[in-house]
C-alpha cells in the first residue's frame, strides 16, 4: 500500500451525487426531452434484407403526403457532402447508396410534422431490393465462396503503433482491419513441456441502454446545432464538420444527461441524418430511435478466439499464440479499435516470454459491432482465464497456484515498453478467494446436483489511447465554483467525482461546485467518455485546473494582503493566513470594483507519446477485475445456479465509494447475464430473432445470485487524483470465465462457448 | 418493427398511430355490436400487449374497450366448474377467494407469472389472445384443460387453448369466459424455475378408473404442447415413487418438431422428463 | 334497452394528477406517457422500451404501477394518477426519493422515476416487505446500470424510515 494520504475531506466520501436531486425528482433532462419550436420528427426506413443491392427507391408518394417536409434518399445527398462516417474506416453511409448490408440498415429517412406522418410516409416508399449472398457470421464471411462485401476499399487509416504492434487494412477478403502484436521469439514454444490449443467462442450482446439513441439537429441560419445523446461530443463535431464540410466553429454539440451508453453512444449514430434533414427542411429535426432500432444500431463483438499456449510442467506460462476473429458486423464502426485491445489484452495479467497475436475484424451482414463495456477485454478474458484454468487442471495444478505463479508483480511492465501494472494482483486474488472460501472448499457432489467454485482475473488497460483531456475551473466572487469539462454523465457518476476533486483542492464543499452543461463552444476539448478514463485522465486535467485556480486565487490574495503566498491556504472561499481568516469576496470587490471578478484556470492531461510503448503511449492505468463464483449445477436439467458471486476491482482510491460500488455491481451483473443467458440470437440468414424488449432478456433483480457482493479495493497505486483509477469496466471482465471454471470444478466439463446454458451442460454431459 | 415487403422495416409505435375511434360498450352484446360495426377493430382489455402490436405495425380503425363490461370481470363457481371472466386481471384472479379455494394449485401458479406490475394490469384473456409463447397463461390453462368461450353474435363457441393457437377463434368474436373443471382436479403444479428456456405445468384429474395426467410444456419460442397420460391408479404415493417412469412415458409423446433455436428437442426431452418427475415426486405431499 | 353507442375520437378526460384536477380533451390514441410527457410537459416520465417491459415509464394509477407507455390517457378517466413530479411536497423530496439519493441507488437515472414510483406502490401495499418481496416487485422494472443491489438497499432504507415516520 502507498503512503497514507493527508486527511481528505471531500474525496473518499460517498457524497450525495450532484445529479441525485435531478434524477430522483424527474427534473433531469435527457435527449428525448428536448424540444425546439417548429421541430420536425424523423423516422428511418430500414432494410428488410441482410445483404442486397438497392435497385430502386421511389419516394414520390411519400413526398406528396401531408406534413412531410423532407425525404432523404441516396438521390438527395448533395454532391459536396461526404456521406460516410466511421472511426478508422469511413465505410458507413448516412443512408444506403447502392447496397444494404444488414437487416436494419438505414435505407432512407423522412422528416414530418408528426411521427405518424413520418411513419405513413415511410410506408409509402417503394424500394426494390436484389438479394446478394449473406455472410451470417464469421465463418460464413471467411468462406472462399463468399464474395467480398466491400469491393471498393473505403477510406481508412492505420494509426502509428509502437514496439511490437502493427496493423493492416484489408489484409484479406472480408477482413477490414487486422491488428497484430508480438514480442519474444516463437522458438520459445520449442522449450515448452506442453503446448495446448483451445478455441473459445464469445457471444454478442447489445447495450440495452434505456434511453434511446436520439438527436435534435437545428441547421438553420448557417450554423449547425445538435443536441445529442452522445459520449464523445468533440469527435462527433469533427465528424459533422467533415461530412457536411463546415468549420468546426459553426457546429455546436450539446449533451444533456445521457441515459446509459456502455460504449454505444459514440461518434455518429442519428446525427448525420438529423442534420441532413434539418438542412433539407430548414427546420429543427428530432430523430429518436425505438429500442428495437437500438438493437440494430450497435452491438458488442462476438468472437472466435484460438489460443495456443506453451507451458512448463510446473505451470510456468511461456508462450502464447492467439488468433482472434471479431464479428464486426456490417460496418467497421469501432472494430479496429476493439481489435487493437482484444489483441493486446489476450495475454492477460501474466508474464510471458513470447506473445504472438493477430486480431481480425471480420465483416458480416449483421448489425455493426462497436464499443461495448470491456472493449475486447471481455472477449480476451473469457478465453485467457478459461484456458489458464483448463491448463492448470490438465497439469494437475490448483488453478489458484497456477495464477499466483505467473501473475505480473506490482509495477511490472505488462509488455516490453509498457507501463507497469498498478495493482498487486495477488492481493486481489487472495481477497476474492478468501471472500468465497475457495481454498479448502468441500462439496458433497454425490447427488445429481453438484457444486463447484471458480476464480478468474479479468484484465485490461484503462484510460484509452490518444485521449487529450482539458478542463477549466472558475470561481466567482462569492466563491461559487464552475467545473467545465467534456466528460459526459452517462451514469458513472463522473460529474460528482470530478467535482469532489475540485472541492478537495479548493478546500470547499462539493455542493459549491456546479458542473457546466456540455456545449462544445464553451466546454474545453476532450476526446470522449470511454475507456474508464473519467478519473485517471480527465480527473488529472481537472485536478491541474483546480490547482492552477487555487494558485491564482492565493497569488491574488497574497498581493492584496501583502503577505507571502506560501503562508496562505484556501478554505471555502476564505483565505487562511495563520489564525486569520480573510473572506475572498471583499478582497475581490476592493480590487475589481462592484461587479467583482471570476478566477479561471485550465488544466490539461495526456500521456506522452512513446514509440517504445506498443500502443504509442504507455497505458494510463490497468483495470483489473477479480471474480470468484460458487455454482450449483443440476446434472439432470443442466440448470446452473450461481450461489455466490464475489467481484472486485481496484479503484486505487475511491473518490466516491458508493459510486464505485455501483459501477462494480452493475458491471458484474452485466457480465453474469452474458455468461448465463443474455445474447443476440441471429439465425443463419442474418435475421435477429430476439431483437425486441420482450424476447431480448436482460437481467432483472431476481437474477442476482443469492449472495452477491462486490468489494472495492483501494490499493492506492492509481495515477489519477489521490491515487485513483477507473472502475467502470473491471468487474464485467472475469465473470464468464469464473463461472466456466466453477462449472468445470463442479461437474468436470468445460464449456468454451457463451452463454453457459443448461442445454450446453446436458450436451457436454452426453445427456441431450 | 413493421415489415412492409415493398419498402422495408418501419418503426411503427403507439406514437405514430393514425387516428382511431373508441367504443366503450357496457355489455357483451354492445361489445359485439361494436366489433361488427367497426371496419378494423382491436379489443382493449388490460392493454399491456397492445403497445407491442402497435410496434409490430397494428393500426386499428377502432378500439373496443372492455373496461365497462362488468360481466367480463366476474368469477363464479358451482363446485363443478369455475368460470373466470376474460377481463379478470391476474392479481384479481389469483387472490380471489373462490379461485383459491376451488383450484389452489392453479391459483398459486397464477400468482407467480410475469411480475407484480403486469399482474395488476394484464388480464387472463389478454394474455391468451396475445398468442405469445413467452406469456404464461396458455401453458397454465392447457395443463388445466381449460375451455375458452368465445361469444359471437350467433352464439357461443368453445375452444381449447390449442385451437386458439391454430387460429380458430372466430372473427369479430369476444373471448368472454375461461372455464375450468374443478371437482376432479386433484393436484396442479407449475415449474418455472428454468423460464424462459423451458416451463411446464401439470394437472392430475380423477377419472372413473384412475387418474389423467395433463402436462403442458413450452419454451420461449414454442407454444405449449399438451402431453397426457391415463393412469389406472389413484395412489399418489405410488405415483411419487414411480415418478421417473411416468414422466418418461409422458415425454415419449413430445412431438418430433418440438425444438427451437436455443432448446433442442433432445434437451427438452431430457430436462422436461426430469422436471416432471420431480413435480410428481412431490405429489403425495399436496 | 340497447343504448346507441357511438365511437369517439376525442375523449373528455377528467382525472386527478398529482393531487390536482385535470380536465381536457385527448385524442383516443394518446398514451398516458405521451400525454404526461408531451402534452403536459412533465418530462420526468421516460420512454425506454415502449413495450411495457422495462418499466421506465411507470406511473401510479389509483396507487398501482402501470406502464404509462402501454396505457391510454383515457383509461385514467376518474382515477388518481401520480407521476414522479407529484411525489415531492413543496420542493422537499419524498422519503423514498431521499433513500435513493442516500444509497446512490441510480446511475444514469433513466429508470429512476419508474423505480421510485414502483417503490412507493410497493411500500403502500406492503409497509414491511421482506427482501424476497422487494426483489419480486423490483423485477417489474429494468435497470441496466446499478445491478439492483443498491436499489434494494434504498427500498429497505425507505421502508425503515417510513415506518419510523409513522410511529408517534
Amino acid at each position: 500500500m502507498s503512503a497514507v494520504q493527508p486527511t481528505l475531506k471531500q474525496v473518499g466520501v460517498s457524497a450525495p451525487r450532484s445529479d441525485a436531486h435531478a434524477k430522483v425528482s424527474g427534473r433531469a433532462i435527457y435527449g428525448p426531452d428536448i424540444t425546439l419550436p417548429g421541430m420536425l420528427h424523423a423516422k428511418l426506413l430500414r432494410s428488410p434484407r441482410a445483404h442486397a443491392r438497392v435497385v430502386s427507391i421511389d419516394a414520390t408518394a411519400a413526398r406528396a403526403m401531408p406534413g412531410v417536409r423532407a425525404v432523404l434518399t441516396r438521390d438527395e445527398i448533395p454532391k459536396n457532402i461526404v456521406p460516410f462516417y466511421g472511426y478508422f474506416i469511413k465505410d458507413q453511409p448516412m443512408v444506403a447508396l447502392d447496397t444494404v448490408r444488414y437487416i436494419g440498415d438505414i435505407v432512407c429517412a423522412v422528416a414530418a410534422d408528426t411521427e405518424a406522418a413520418a411513419v405513413q410516409a415511410l410506408q409509402a416508399i417503394k424500394v426494390v431490393y436484389e438479394d446478394l449472398p449473406v455472410a451470417s457470421g464469421i465463418e460464413a464471411a471467411l468462406q472462399p465462396e463468399m464474395p467480398a462485401l466491400f469491393e471498393q476499399a473505403p477510406m481508412g487509416i492505420v494509426p502509428p503503433y509502437g514496439q511490437g504492434a502493427s496493423a493492416v487494412l484489408r489484409p484479406r477478403k472480408n477482413v477490414c482491419y487486422e491488428f497484430a502484436y508480438s514480442t519474444g521469439s516463437a522458438d520459445a514454444f520449442a522449450g515448452c513441456d506442453h503446448v495446448f490449443e483451445d478455441e473459445f467462442r464469445f457471444s454478442r450482446m447489445t447495450h440495452y441502454h434505456l434511453e434511446p439513441f436520439v438527436s435534435v439537429a437545428d441547421a438553420r441560419a448557417g450554423q449547425i446545432q445538435v443536441w445529442a445523446s452522445c459520449q464523445n461530443p468533440f469527435p462527433l463535431r469533427k465528424e459533422i464538420a467533415r461530412m457536411f464540410k463546415r468549420p468546426e466553429n459553426q457546429i455546436t454539440v450539446h449533451v444533456p444527461y445521457v441515459g446509459g451508453g456502455f460504449g454505444s453512444k459514440n461518434n455518429v449514430k442519428t446525427e448525420a441524418v438529423s442534420v441532413m434533414l434539418s438542412l433539407m427542411s430548414g427546420r429543427p429535426v428530432r430523430l429518436c430511435l425505438t429500442m428495437e432500432e437500438s438493437f440494430l444500431t450497435n452491438t458488442q463483438h462476438a468472437a472466435i478466439l484460438r489460443l495456443k499456449t506453451g507451458v512448463m510442467n510446473d505451470g510456468t506460462l511461456i508462450a502464447r499464440e492467439s488468433e482472434i476473429l471479431l464479428d464486426a458486423g456490417a460496418y467497421s464502426d469501432a472494430s479496429p479499435l476493439v481489435a487493437e485491445k482484444a489483441g493486446y489484452r489476450v495475454p492477460g495479467p501474466y508474464r510471458w516470454k513470447h506473445i504472438n497475436t493477430t486480431c481480425a475484424c471480420v465483416m458480416t451482414n449483421t448489425a455493426p459491432a462497436g464499443p461495448f463495456r470491456g472493449f475486447g477485454g471481455t472477449q480476451a478474458s473469457w478465453a485467457s482465464e478459461s484456458q489458464v484454468d483448463m491448463i492448470a487442471r490438465r497439469l494437475g495444478i490448483d488453478p489458484y497456484e497456477m495464477r499466483m505463479r505467473n501473475l505480473l508483480a506490482l509495477h511490472e511492465p505488462f509488455m516490453p515498453g509498457e507501463s507497469g501494472v498498478d495493482s498487486d494482483m495477488r492481493e486481489g486474488l487472495d481477497l476474492v478467494c478468501e471472500a468465497i472460501g475457495y481454498h479448502g472448499r468441500k462439496h458433497d457432489n454425490s447427488g445429481p446436483v453438484k457444486r463447484g467454485m471458480g476464480i478468474a482475473i479479468g484484465f485490461k488497460d484503462g484510460g484509452g489511447v490518444n485521449k487529450p483531456a482539458q478542463a477549466r475551473v472558475k470561481m466567482s466572487t462569492n466563491g461559487d465554483v464552475f467545473l467545465q469539462c467534456g466528460t459526459v454523465e452517462i451514469g458513472q457518476g463522473a460529474h460528482t467525482t470530478l467535482a469532489q476533486v475540485v472541492a478537495e483542492v479548493l478546500g470547499t464543499r462539493v455542493e459549491r461546485i456546479s458542473y457546466a452543461r456540455i456545449n462544445t463552444d464553451f466546454t474545453p476539448f476532450d476526446q470522449g467518455t470511454n475507456a474508464s478514463s473519467g478519473v485517471a485522465v480527465m480527473g488529472r486535467a481537472v485536478m491541474r485546473a483546480a490547482e492552477a485556480l487555487r494558485c491564482q486565487i492565493l497569488e491574488f490574495a497574497a498581493r492584496e494582503m501583502k503577505v507571502p503566498v506560501a503562508e496562505l491556504a484556501l478554505e471555502d472561499a476564505t483565505i487562511v493566513y495563520g489564525d486569520k481568516r480573510q473572506p475572498l469576496a471583499p478582497l475581490v470587490m476592493r480590487h475589481f470594483g462592484g461587479t467583482g471578478y471570476e478566477f479561471s484556470a485550465d488544466g490539461y492531461y495526456k500521456p506522452e507519446l512513446d514509440h517504445h510503448a506498443p500502443l504509442e503511449a504507455q497505458c494510463v492505468f490497468w483495470e483489473i477485475g477479480w471474480g470468484a463464483v460458487e455454482v450449483e449445477v443440476d446434472t439432470e436439467t443442466g440448470q446452473i445456479k450461481v450461489l455466490k458471486l464475489v467481484a472486485s476491482g481496484d479503484t486505487g482510491r475511491s473518490l466516491n465509494p458508493l459510486v464505485c460500488r455501483g459501477q462494480e455491481d452493475g458491471a458484474a451483473l452485466m457480465g453474469l447475464a452474458q455468461t448465463l443467458f443474455e445474447r443476440m440470437v441471429y439465425d443463419g440468414s442474418g435475421r435477429l430473432l430476439n431483437g425486441d424488449p420482450l424476447t431480448y432478456r436482460v437481467p432483472l433483480a431476481e437474477d442476482l445470485p443469492r449472495e452477491f457482493s462486490t468489494i472495492t479495493q483501494e490499493q492506492g497505486h492509481g495515477p489519477g487524483p489521490y491515487g485513483s483509477k477507473g472502475a467502470g469496466e473491471a468487474t464485467i471482465l472475469p465473470i464468464a470465465s469464473a463461472v466456466a471454471n466453477a462449472v468445470h470444478d463442479a461437474i468436470g466439463v468445460r464449456i468454451t462457448e457463451l452463454p453457459i446454458t443448461p442445454v450446453k451442460i446436458l450436451e457436454a454431459l452426453g445427456r441431450a | 418493427m413493421q415489415l412492409i415487403p415493398s419498402a422495408g422495416l418501419v418503426p411503427t409505435s403507439a406514437r405514430s398511430l393514425p387516428r382511431f375511434k373508441l367504443y366503450e360498450p357496457r355489455s357483451i352484446a354492445q361489445a359485439l355490436d361494436a366489433l361488427a360495426a367497426a371496419a378494423n377493430p382491436v379489443v382493449l382489455a388490460g392493454g399491456t400487449d397492445l403497445v407491442a402490436r402497435f410496434n409490430e405495425g397494428l393500426s386499428p380503425g377502432e378500439m373496443v374497450s372492455l373496461a365497462h363490461v362488468a360481466e367480463l370481470r366476474s368469477i363464479a363457481a358451482d363446485g363443478v366448474t369455475l368460470r373466470i371472466g376474460a377481463c379478470v386481471s391476474h392479481d384479481a384472479g389469483c387472490t380471489n377467494a373462490i379461485v383459491r379455494e376451488q383450484i389452489p394449485g392453479f391459483s398459486r401458479a397464477w400468482a407467480r407469472i410475469a411480475n407484480p406490475r403486469i399482474r395488476f394490469n394484464a388480464t387472463l384473456g389478454g394474455n391468451l389472445m396475445a398468442l405469445r409463447p413467452r406469456y404464461e397463461c396458455s401453458l397454465l390453462l392447457t395443463a388445466a384443460r381449460a375451455r375458452l368461450e368465445f361469444t359471437t353474435s350467433a352464439g357461443t363457441i368453445t375452444l381449447t387453448p390449442q385451437d386458439l393457437w391454430a387460429g380458430h377463434a372466430p372473427a369479430r368474436s369476444l373471448l368472454t369466459t375461461i372455464t375450468l373443471d374443478t371437482a376432479d382436479l386433484l393436484w396442479y403444479a407449475y415449474e418455472r424455475s428454468m423460464r424462459p428456456l423451458i416451463t411446464l405445468a401439470t394437472g392430475l384429474r380423477r377419472r372413473p378408473d384412475g387418474l389423467l395426467l395433463s402436462c403442458a410444456v413450452a419454451t420461449e419460442y414454442l407454444r405449449p404442447v399438451l402431453l397426457e397420460l391415463e393412469m389406472d391408479t389413484t395412489d399418489l404415493p405410488s405415483i411419487a415413487r414411480n415418478s421417473r417412469e411416468i414422466a418418461k412415458n409422458v415425454f415419449a409423446q413430445l412431438p418430433g418438431t418440438f425444438s427451437d433455436p436455443v432448446a433442442t428437442r433432445a434437451y427438452c426431452l431430457a430436462a422436461g422428463t426430469t422436471l416432471l418427475a420431480r413435480q410428481l415426486a412431490g405429489v403425495a405431499h399436496a | 334497452m340497447p343504448e346507441t353507442m357511438t365511437a369517439v375520437s376525442e375523449y373528455p378526460l377528467e382525472f386527478r394528477l398529482n393531487n390536482q384536477p385535470v380536465r381536457c380533451r385527448v385524442p383516443v390514441e394518446r398514451t398516458l406517457a405521451d400525454f404526461l410527457h408531451d402534452d403536459l410537459g412533465l418530462t420526468g416520465t421516460k420512454l425506454g422500451c415502449s413495450r411495457g417491459v422495462c418499466g421506465a415509464c411507470v406511473t401510479l394509477v389509483d396507487g398501482k404501477p402501470v406502464a404509462s407507455c402501454s396505457t391510454f390517457a383515457f383509461q385514467v378517466n376518474g382515477r388518481e394518477v401520480l407521476s414522479i413530479e407529484g411525489l415531492e411536497t413543496d420542493g422537499v423530496l419524498h422519503t423514498i426519493q431521499q433513500a435513493f439519493v442516500a444509497r446512490s441507488a441510480f446511475q444514469c437515472g433513466y429508470c429512476t422515476a419508474g423505480m421510485v414510483l414502483l417503490t412507493k406502490s410497493l411500500l403502500d401495499h406492503h409497509p414491511e416487505p421482506s427482501r424476497e418481496l422487494i426483489v419480486e416487485w423490483i423485477s417489474s422494472n429494468v435497470c441496466r446500470c446499478t445491478g439492483y443491489a443498491l436499489i434494494i438497499e434504498a427500498v429497505e432504507e425507505a421502508a425503515r424510515k417510513l415506518r419510523a415516520e409513522r410511529q408517534p
